[in-house]
């Protein structure tokens, strides 16, 4: 697991410094214009240019997990754990970089099982990609690797776990309210509940709903 | 006499101060972006341009240098320097890819822009690159070059000088200017005005709505040029005789030098001309509801 962690800073850190000899200067000075022409152009501009808006912050509500918790009426309750609330804040705090905090309550039919809090970070990798082939890039349409820290509690049994997970994962915007995000990776468990042991697991998550 | 003087006094002033109040002065800032990279064999150059002037220029270096000038024009220095801000670009290498965008980002949605925003790309590639260029609402113009080219334009002008090699030309709504052209290239023009000034290899044009005008032609292998509602006008020189040529116009006329006419077939209503002769290299051109006009 640390090698893989070492193996993504790496390569995130490669692509960013391989060509760094960018130059940059800003220059300022002044021209006049015809009045009317000035404001025809701005005009214009204002009809053509197609701008994205620059979203820094998104905030999520899972709408998969509550709807099986809703159609969950068969068989053995303990079998079908459903996320019944699932939150996330994620904010921008560079074009390819953000931070994400996030909560889900897990219950089945009968009663709750466990509350779950985590926070991570999240690394664009093909927001340039897709800018470049003229795909959508309203800043949280990529996908994407993350690595989260997450504590669960079941307050019931009063147990705890923490765990630690690093995922790859495709997020995408859909019109302006809603959102699909899919991950698959790795969730390496540091303490575990009483009924779960310690080590690596493979996790796949997928999360549909809304978006403000 | 007295009076008339006075009047052209006030006439002057009055004049005077409106060509004054019709100028404003502008705060210009512009932020220049340099960037090299090295070329190495199957390495590609990739460009999405908005609202931007590119100019695409061979040399040889093994070197892509990229010369972005985002320019931001507006009644005070605050604005432009904010609004500036809102243009924003890609320039990266990843892979064989040379990848360059442009892309505006505003603060929030609707938001109404109060300065004129500019992007121009100046572009040097090695001649044998391969290019691929998306751009609307600006001008692509691309010189020198013998690579591969795939070229996209729209409300824009096009302009090719000195080009080999081969190529797929989009444009739709602008003019198309090339001068010297060989290698392959493939045009497809919608409501394009186009004039060509030398031309030889194998080229077909495809237009829709816009006039094609064609001038210095020499060692042609294939020109094939299929149109909708346009004129075209051929100068084929000298050699013309050294050609297959096919000439049709659906409900047009097909206008030919007279000089051109004892070997030929016409049709009595002047919308076809055929002169073959087999194994020749073809010229042919058809176009609907147009003329076509072909001289020495």
């Amino acid at each position: 697991m640390k090698r893989l962690i070492l193996l993504s800073l790496t390569a995130f850190a490669l692509t960013d410094v391989a060509y760094a000899q960018e130059n940059v200067t800003i220059e300022e000075h002044q021209e006049e214009m015809d009045t009317a022409e000035f404001s025809r152009l701005v005009q214009s501009y204002n009809t053509i240019i197609r701008a994205d808006e620059e979203k820094l912050n998104m905030f999520t509500i899972d709408l998969l997990g509550p709807f099986f918790y809703a159609i969950s009426n068969w068989g053995d309750n303990k079998t079908t754990i459903n996320r019944v609330i699932d939150v996330a804040y994620e904010q921008k705090f560079s074009p390819n970089w953000s931070w994400i905090v996030g909560s889900n309550y897990n219950a089945d039919r009968a009663k709750y099982r466990e509350v779950k809090a985590y926070a991570g970070g999240r690394y664009y990798y093909n927001m340039n990609r897709r800018i470049l082939k003229g795909k959508s890039a309203n800043n949280f349409s990529a996908n994407y690797i993350g690595s989260t820290a997450n504590y669960g509690r079941r307050f019931h049994d009063d147990d705890s776990q923490v765990t630690w997970n690093l995922v790859y994962g495709i997020q995408r915007r859909l019109g302006k309210r809603m959102f699909l995000d899919f991950t698959v990776g790795f969730e390496n468990i540091f303490s575990a509940y009483d009924d779960r042991e310690t080590g690596t697991d493979l996790i796949l998550d997928f999360r549909y709903g809304l978006t403000f | 006499m007295r009076k008339a003087y006075y009047i052209w006094i006030i006439m002057l002033i009055v004049v005077a101060s409106e060509t004054a109040m019709a100028q404003v002065n502008l705060q210009v800032v512009t932020k220049t972006i340099e960037q090299t990279f090295p070329y190495e064999t199957r390495d590609y150059v990739l460009l999405k341009g908005n609202k931007s002037n590119i100019e695409i220029v061979g040399w040889d270096l093994p070197q892509v240098k990229v010369e972005i000038k985002l320019t931001s024009k507006a009644r005070t220095k605050e604005i432009a320097q904010r609004e500036l801000e809102f243009q924003r670009y890609v320039l990266e290498k990843k892979k064989n890819e040379i990848g360059m965008a442009n892309y505006y980002s505003y603060p929030e949605k609707g938001y109404k822009l109060q300065s004129i925003l500019l992007a121009t790309y100046k572009i040097w590639v090695p001649r044998n690159a391969e290019i691929q260029v998306n751009n609307e609402y600006g001008n692509v113009q691309l010189e020198e070059l013998v690579g591969n080219y795939t070229v996209g334009n729209r409300f824009g002008n096009l302009t090719l000088k000195n080009i080999g090699g081969n190529g797929v030309f989009n444009s739709y709504f602008g003019d198309c200017k090339v001068a010297e052209l060989s290698g392959q290239h493939e045009f497809t023009l919608n409501k394009t005005k186009t004039a060509i000034s030398g031309l030889s290899g194998t080229a077909s044009i495809n237009s829709n709505l816009g006039d094609v005008s064609i001038t210095d032609i020499s060692t042609m292998l294939v020109l094939e040029i299929d149109a909708v509602k346009s004129d075209l006008s051929l100068s084929l020189g000298t050699e013309w005789e050294k050609y297959d040529l096919y000439f049709k116009s659906s409900f047009g006329e097909v206008v030919v030098d007279p000089e051109m006419v004892p070997n030929a077939a016409i049709s009595d209503k002047n919308d076809l001309y055929i002169m073959k002769k087999r194994g020749q290299p073809e010229i042919k051109a058809t176009t609907t509801f147009g003329t076509i006009t072909i001289a020495k």
